[in-house]
């Protein structure tokens, strides 16, 4: 049992490092997924997310991270028309990524 | 989704489209459909696409298009593979520095009169978050692939942003939020669609959805505050059956979910520092198009909802916006 909570306060740590890193440096999220946070995760949602620590490491798990983020780099416009002004003005061509539904939200 | 992590997440493809295009995302189930300037924009350009010459009309017009702003074709293709992509996007280079000699000379309106049926606009004053919803790690299986993901939008009203600001700071104080906020957090992002599109719940499939705001702190002009809440939604199969192949479109389905977050308000600036949520618990059942036929569940699921940077991607609405999203109060 006392093997457990050590395992498991481990693993809290753990995540609190990758947590950190994931704001400074953007891998911990995707480290998370990887590699220790599975049973972290799985810990916090069986205890309801309860604490901050908690609600952390689940929160940073869903989130995409950035190397799942990469596309967004590109200035995307999500108005057809506004980018036909934009190409307008800059005298430059429209690209147009058309999907049926939004390429940048749900689809 | 395969687009977003093949051809715009590849060095090339981001540079090129940054550098030498105005690159546009949009939702072409409705401008093809839209009976106004943008819409007769875009069936303009598609239908010198590669879709152009169709015999039997079909109702997609899905792709990539580089075009003029005055609706000349460049180049188009259908495809995620990036190769083909970088070769039709240096093909579109080529073209407009070739042909486009009146470049400047187009003038576009900047208003046009939007049809009706499709007008997405984002609420004066009001408050976008991004939602991220994933499948969470298995306890039975930790080499479950948790990487499928997908994206929406969450848009709140500005009366409804100050209906979630604390009048009370005393620390302890808790207060509902507004019950339209609720049901459409409910209804419309506490849907699976981590593989695929699915419809929005029904209103009567809303068993249960609680969200309680409390004070927890505050420093100077910060309040910190801890959300708490429930949602279990369940939805009958509908019965309904494609005659053409007797699939059966759909079976019952839920979520049942314990939420938490972490907001901060700025009393100061009277805006939403922090609007961090989280919703978790499990998933069950099917519909057509979110490939969940293999792995009915139940299953651990996670929705993940954040204040997004002030980008204009991030306006992008929410899926179903066109539905009964916003009501009257």
């Amino acid at each position: 049992m006392k093997a457990m909570a050590v395992g498991l306060a481990g693993f809290a740590v753990i995540c609190g490092v990758a947590a950190g890193q994931a704001t400074q440096g953007h891998v911990g999220a995707r480290q998370l997924r990887e590699s220790v946070g599975q049973m972290a995760v799985i810990a916090a949602v069986d205890a309801e997310v309860q604490s901050e620590n908690q609600f952390r490491t689940v929160h940073r798990y869903v989130m995409a991270d950035p190397t799942e983020e990469k596309w967004r780099r590109i200035p995307w416009e999500p108005d057809l028309w506004n980018g036909r002004v934009k190409a307008a003005e800059q005298d430059k061509p429209l690209f147009i990524w058309a999907m049926n539904g939004d390429p940048l939200g749900c689809v | 989704m395969t687009g977003r992590a093949s051809v715009f997440s590849d060095d090339r493809v981001i540079e090129i489209l940054t550098e030498e295009f105005v690159p546009v995302a949009d939702n072409c189930s409705y401008t093809q459909s839209q009976k106004d300037a943008k819409g007769e924009f875009f069936r303009l350009i598609a239908e010198q696409g590669h879709y152009a010459g169709r015999t039997k009309p079909t109702a997609t017009r899905q792709g990539l298009y580089t075009a003029t702003a005055d609706g000349e074709l460049l180049a188009s293709i259908n495809t995620t593979n990036v190769d083909r992509v970088l070769k039709m996007l240096r093909a579109a280079i080529d073209k407009w520095q070739t042909e486009h000699v009146d470049g400047g000379a187009v003038t576009v309106p900047a208003v046009y009169e939007p049809d009706a049926r499709y007008r997405r606009a984002f609420p004066e004053g009001g408050m976008t978050l991004r939602q991220t919803m994933r499948d969470l790690p298995r306890s039975g299986d930790l080499t479950f692939d948790t990487s499928r993901h997908n994206f929406d939008h969450v848009w709140l009203t500005g009366a409804e942003v100050a209906a979630l600001a604390p009048t009370d700071l005393t620390p302890g104080t808790e207060y509902e939020i507004p019950p339209e906020v609720v049901r459409r957090v409910a209804q419309f992002h506490l849907v699976d669609q981590v593989r695929g599109e699915a419809p929005a719940w029904r209103t009567d499939s809303i068993r249960k959805a609680e969200l309680t705001l409390r004070v927890e702190e505050v420093d100077g002009a910060q309040v910190d505050i801890r959300l708490t809440g429930q949602a279990r939604l369940v939805q009958p199969p509908s019965d309904r059956v494609n005659l053409f192949s007797s699939f059966k479109v759909d079976m019952e389905r839920g979520v049942d979910v314990q939420l938490a977050g972490f907001l901060v308000y700025d009393t100061l600036e009277q805006r939403f520092a922090r609007f961090d949520m989280v919703a978790t618990g499990s998933r069950w059942g099917a519909t057509v198009y979110n490939f969940r036929a293999e792995d009915l569940g139940p299953a651990p699921i996670g929705f993940a909802f954040a204040l997004p940077p002030p980008t204009p991607g991030n306006l992008t609405p929410p899926k179903f916006v066109l539905w009964d999203y916003f009501r009257e109060s």
